[in-house]
């Protein structure tokens, strides 16, 4: 420590050296991260548009029809091959009726499912910006990982629901999908399936 | 569908009618708001910082201190500039009831549920005319039942997301207290 009469401290070298530390690593900072955290709001802000949920309920409805479709057309092969139906019998018609209408409802179901779950990731998403901010860690990518996968759970089990009342199908194994029980579909009972 | 059950309100002069139309099928250009522009800016917020600014500064005028009182006034520069309004936004989502996206879920439930039923039943016609039988309908009642019930689903979920937009904030706010103190 040098004195004299100014009666000021000499501060200590190795203090400017952390600061001059700290400022390199925040222009690294400021080239590397800053770039990829503005990409990251711009996308989240992105998820709020027409086109984020266009995408997202049209992926929802094909997947949803192709599972219906599968297991309509299963039903119609086995009312004609083992119940002996033909198309122009009554039976048969009520039967395809009834699951068109759970296809029509699930498939209702699966798109405004996944328009709510885009609305949720966006929120997410913005909360984790927040985060971000505030010096957080975040847990980004694994949240919109579970939500897609949670989304793809509920429409196979409302469909293996729909399709466990079928005649036809009451005793053909494996017809829709291997996802789990039917009570599955959170939404159910708000739908009014 | 459900537009015949408005059709016979609306013709047997009905005063709620007004009503159950705005509830179930309300203008739907309020309910597409489109993605915010982000104006948090693309460069390099801590590219005017020189890190050896104060190199040959006296040690006794506290040159390390200098240095990082100018990095904190750039961090809070970058904070105002990139996350504050991002902070803005989300609060200014939050409603009383639910988030400003509700009117926009609500109209998507509205939409997917006319979209798969006219689809499924234009499917039904096909086969039908395939099979060279009369065409079926689908159940008008389970698909009133599927609208209602999907527009309720759609309350809740956004009831849902206001509390944990709050919950998640005050775990945030707090910790700004912190910084703050």
């Amino acid at each position: 420590m040098s004195g004299g009469g100014s009666g000021k401290i000499d501060e200590m070298e190795s203090k400017k050296a952390l600061a001059e530390q700290a400022a390199i690593s925040l222009q690294r900072y400021g080239e590397v991260f800053v770039p990829l955290e503005n990409s990251y709001i711009q996308s989240t802000l992105n998820q709020f548009g027409d086109q984020a949920y266009q995408g997202s309920m049209g992926r929802a409805a094909t997947q949803a029809t192709g599972v219906y479709e599968a297991g309509i057309g299963d039903m119609q092969n086995a009312a004609v091959m083992s119940r002996g139906l033909d198309p122009s019998m009554g039976a048969f018609q009520e039967e395809s009726a009834a699951l068109r209408t759970a296809q029509a409802r699930g498939v209702g179901q699966a798109m405004s499912d996944a328009g709510l779950t885009n609305t949720d990731q966006a929120y997410q998403g913005l909360a984790n910006i927040v985060k971000m901010g505030q010096g957080l860690a975040t847990d980004t990518m694994a949240g919109q990982m579970d939500l897609a996968q949670n989304q793809a759970d509920r429409v196979s089990a409302q469909a293996q629901q729909d399709f466990g009342a079928s005649s036809s199908l009451r005793n053909l194994a494996g017809t829709v999908t291997g996802a789990g029980a039917g009570t599955a579909f959170g939404l159910r009972n708000n739908y009014g399936g | 569908m459900f537009r015949d059950y408005l059709d016979q309100l609306y013709q047997s002069g009905n005063p709620s009618f007004q009503n159950v139309q705005d509830f179930f099928f309300p203008n739907p250009d309020s309910a597409y708001r489109g993605a915010p522009t982000y104006a948090g800016g693309t460069s390099n917020p801590y590219a005017q910082i020189n890190p050896y600014q104060y190199s040959g500064m006296d040690p006794k005028e506290n040159p390390g201190d200098k240095l990082f009182a100018d990095l904190i006034r750039a961090q809070t520069q970058d904070y105002m500039t990139r996350f504050a309004p991002v902070e803005n936004f989300l609060a200014s989502e939050i409603t009383a009831t639910g988030t400003k996206a509700l009117e926009g879920d609500l109209q998507r439930t509205r939409d997917a549920v006319a979209t798969s039923s006219a689809n499924v039943q234009g499917t039904m016609n096909r086969d039908a005319a395939r099979y060279g039988v009369d065409a079926q309908q689908l159940d008008n009642n389970a698909m009133t039942s599927a609208l209602v019930g999907g527009l309720n689903a759609t309350r809740l979920r956004d009831s849902d997301r206001r509390l944990a937009l709050l919950s998640g904030m005050g775990g945030i706010t707090s910790k700004a207290q912190q910084v703050g103190r």
